[in-house]
């Protein structure tokens, strides 16, 4: 199946040594801290606030960026993607295979960091691990529609690396938080929104129930943009 | 090399002569500016393309509007006293106003965080990217010139960007001032620590994203590197220090430049230090030393990566 | 030079036709903003080599991108086996393309990239396809090793296995026979008379005349993005009647037969140097016809006439020198 193969090809792409190496240390800094906290004795007083501000803030968007785009962008750059423009496969399949498997990827690193962090963190018998895994689910949602959006971005635009970044750091981190009305465009708020839905306390989140559906919307959009964008993409030569 | 300069063709008297004129290459015999000038040359260039002068528009966007951003809560600041001295409480607002010198830095913090992970890698990802060291080496510049005079390029752009909101901030809140050489008298004393932090966060923020960028062609990866080093340590340190006081909190303070910057700003303002720092108690000095240490430490990996890269 | 109405080219096999011919451009253009990449060109191509030759710059790689689907015309129409290129997958079926620039995964080894090539082309049997296609470009003892290994002309190659995988009926190569040596080149010129001969339509850009005079069956000639000729370049060439011909000439008496040519009113200059005798002439057919008389009449015995600067250097060097 070409979707296989697709998806194959980009795997092997995508894991590079260096590029490996790099992610799982990132992915490594929360179980990281929550090694610290045990050291130190006790637990956080609010496991989610802790996850929130490491996790959804700053790695899962750092990882979802370079997967995101790698998966196409640097191909684009490179010029090693005309050799898969130029075959007969719906511009929509490759799409699909990049966000698919990049998407996975940062899940398969983030997913467990997650969770292994919340136990980590959470104080001794403080009950339920509802928290954690509430949150471990919305970054696991957070991973595809971040890494659509990035793909979206690397494939419409050459700049689109510092976009991407400005978008996580300046709008969602700045903007987002003075004008709350933004927050229906915040992956961020998605994320809280899906893990307060699975476990009120986890976090407080603005857009609350309608966070899956806003994300489905999201990961739907970029999709079809990213879609579109690439069968037009133009490949000048030199000449 | 000519003959007695006659040109071909000339007047028939003591038979027909003719000149063949050498057009070919020739060497240049004059004097040479040397490796004093090609390391002022590579430093201004590395200041202009940190703002993006000198390369295409695209190149300009990112820089102009983080600059842009960096200025804006001075203008604002600005735009308000000029609104409160028409109202007559000019003078109050411009004591109490939520945006001062001391406080500029955490605003822009991000800004300029934002800036480093954007402009760094163009620097030294360019040059290692279309492979144009052997080029830069074959010069009378010499490996560590190279790195040195592109970091300093750098850090003097983090440095206008610093500077640059806070003179204007200066100029805003003398000139709306009601007693002009008063106001002059009132913000003197804050000129000495204006400097020294900038120069401070500008050294220290620059040179570690330089650090970062040394070691990567690929735009992605030293961007990401120098937001996750930014960021991260800072936000684990807070955790870590929610808990109480302890060493190894104490310790991951110290390894977030962030942390240290702003430990540096409170001591050269003489003002409090924010809640992240409740449970420290370190001496004063011990903020100044990490961020010299900081710079030091950057400057010298950055040196030694450039004098064993492989052209 | 007048505009080119379907330019017809000279084929191999079948006839070139109109509209169901195999690549065929009618007005097309591409411009970026101000800078005119390539002006308004038409032409129809069929199955047999054409060449397509240029300087750098002269638009090649567009016009073969656009061809390739992998570039808008600003104007005009490009179509490919008879559908449009642009937005249209489906025609990579029959169309295999070899990019210029070296963009190929270093890690992959060539055996897994003709694959890869293969499988994404949905064929039945993707390894036998590409054991095929690596012994047709002579790659096997090298596929099994990375690409990140290959030499220039190696990878050159294994691009070629790859566009040749799912057997297209239209070949497209920019500048193939880069970094070859010529022991591959003839090599990959006789590969690619065989599949022309076979059938296909193939196009291939060049600014090395020699290639394109010994591979082409025609040739289009694009200068500043404009098509400055088309057809047998023998033909061109004699079409340029205003351009003066040379002939070389070996007699028993090379002054006085240079003499005795002076007074034709066709030739306008002889040259005597290095025991050769150089005649310049402004019309073709006229000296032709009258040589052997005006040597008789002179009385000098005729060894050798032969005419110098027929060959495509000359025609490209006049064609490009015009503008």
């Amino acid at each position: 199946m070409i979707f296989a193969t697709i998806v194959g090809v980009t795997l092997r792409a995508l894991l590079g040594r260096r590029r490996t190496i790099l992610m799982l240390l990132l992915a490594g800094v929360p179980v990281l801290l929550g090694l610290l906290v045990r050291a130190n004795g006790s637990g956080v007083r609010d496991v989610g606030a802790t996850l929130d501000g490491l996790v959804v803030r700053v790695v899962l968007p750092l990882v979802a960026l370079v997967f995101g785009t790698a998966a196409l962008g640097s191909e684009l750059e490179d010029g090693t993607a005309v050799h898969l423009l130029t075959k007969p496969i719906r511009r929509s399949t490759i799409v699909l295979a990049k966000i698919g498997v990049a998407g996975t990827l940062t899940a398969a690193l983030l997913v467990p960091s997650t969770v292994i962090a919340g136990l980590l963190l959470a104080r001794p018998g403080s009950g339920p691990l509802s928290v954690t895994f509430a949150m471990a689910i919305g970054v696991l949602v957070g991973s595809y529609v971040y890494v659509a959006i990035f793909v979206a971005l690397s494939v419409a635009t050459s700049r689109g690396l510092i976009i991407g970044l400005g978008y996580a750091l300046i709008w969602e981190g700045v903007l987002a938080g003075l004008l709350p009305g933004s927050q229906v465009f915040s992956v961020r708020e998605y994320v809280r929104g899906i893990a307060a839905i699975l476990s009120p306390a986890a976090t407080d989140s603005i857009v609350g129930a309608g966070a899956l559906l806003y994300a489905a919307v999201a990961l739907v959009a970029a999709t079809a943009i990213a879609s579109v964008r690439l069968a037009v993409y133009e490949v000048r030569g030199s000449d | 090399m000519t003959d007695a300069g006659t040109t071909a063709g000339s007047s028939v008297t003591a038979g027909p002569t003719g000149s063949i004129y050498d057009i070919g290459y020739r060497r240049y015999e004059g004097p040479r500016l040397g490796r004093g000038h090609a390391i002022q040359s590579l430093f201004w260039h590395s200041l202009r393309s940190t703002f993006g002068i000198g390369r295409g528009g695209r190149a300009k966007i990112a820089p102009v509007i983080l600059v842009g951003l960096a200025l804006l809560p001075a203008i604002a600041i600005v735009g308000a006293l000029t609104m409160a001295a028409q109202f007559g409480v000019g003078s109050r607002f411009a004591t109490n106003a939520p945006i001062r010198y001391d406080t500029y830095f955490s605003t822009i913090s991000t800004i300029v965080v934002l800036f480093c992970a954007a402009q760094a890698p163009e620097l030294f990802g360019r040059d290692q990217r279309h492979g144009v060291l052997a080029l830069y080496f074959a010069r009378a510049l010499r490996r560590s010139d190279y790195a040195l005079a592109r970091v300093a390029g750098f850090v003097a752009a983090l440095l206008i960007i610093e500077l640059a909101p806070q003179v204007l901030l200066f100029f805003g809140r003398v000139l709306l001032s009601p007693d002009i050489l008063g106001a002059i008298g009132d913000d003197l004393p804050s000129i000495g620590p204006v400097l020294a932090q900038a120069i401070l966060s500008a050294a220290l923020l620059g040179g570690l994203s330089m650090a970062v960028a040394a070691f990567t062609p690929r735009r992605a990866y030293a961007t990401a590197g120098i937001i996750a080093l930014f960021t991260i340590p800072n936000i684990v340190a807070g955790t870590v220090l929610g808990l109480g006081s302890s060493l190894i909190g104490t310790w991951l303070l110290l390894l977030s430049p962030t942390s240290v910057l702003d430990g540096t700003n409170s001591i050269l303002f003489g003002t409090a230090l924010g809640s992240d720092f409740f449970f420290i108690d370190l001496p004063n000095i011990a903020y100044i030393a990490a961020a010299l240490a900081g710079i030091v430490g950057s400057i010298a990996i950055t040196v030694r990566r450039f004098a064993r890269i492989a052209t | 030079m007048s505009p080119q109405s379907f330019a017809q080219l000279p084929t191999a096999g079948a006839p070139a036709g109109g509209p169901t011919a195999a690549l065929v451009l009618e007005g097309v253009s591409r411009w970026y903003g101000n800078v005119v990449a390539v002006n308004d060109i038409t032409f129809a191509l069929g199955a047999g080599v054409t060449g397509l030759l240029g300087p750098n710059g002269a638009g090649k790689t567009t016009i073969l991108h656009m061809l390739a689907g992998l570039l808008r015309p600003s104007a005009g129409r490009v179509s490919v086996a008879g559908q449009p290129a642009w937005r249209n997958p489906a025609v990579y079926r029959a169309v295999g393309l070899v990019p210029e620039r070296e963009a190929v995964q270093a890690f992959l080894t060539g055996r897994a990239f003709v694959e890869l090539a293969a499988r994404l082309q949905s064929l039945a049997d993707p390894a036998a396809a590409a054991d095929r296609a690596i012994a047709t470009v002579d790659l096997e003892a090298a596929a099994d090793r990375p690409v990140g290994t290959y030499s220039k002309g190696m990878r050159q190659r294994v691009k070629i296995a790859a566009a040749l995988v799912h057997e297209p009926s239209i070949l497209l190569l920019d500048e193939p026979f880069n970094g070859m040596d010529p022991r591959q080149r003839l090599h990959m010129i006789a590969l690619l008379r065989t599949m022309a001969d076979a059938g296909r339509a193939i196009l291939f850009s060049s600014h090395i005349l020699e290639e394109v005079e010994r591979l082409a069956d025609g040739v289009l000639v694009i200068h500043a993005g404009r098509l400055a000729a088309a057809g047998d370049f023998r033909e061109i060439r004699r079409l340029m009647t205003d351009r003066p011909h040379t002939f070389v000439v070996r007699s028993s008496d090379d002054r006085r037969l240079a003499a005795a040519f002076m007074i034709e009113p066709a030739v306008f200059g002889t040259e005597l140097r290095d025991n050769r005798l150089t005649v310049r002439v402004a019309e073709f057919g006229g000296f032709t016809r009258s040589v052997a008389r005006v040597a008789r009449d002179a009385g000098v015995s005729l060894f050798e006439v032969a005419p110098t600067d027929d060959s495509l250097e000359s025609v490209f060097a006049y064609l490009v020198s015009r503008r």
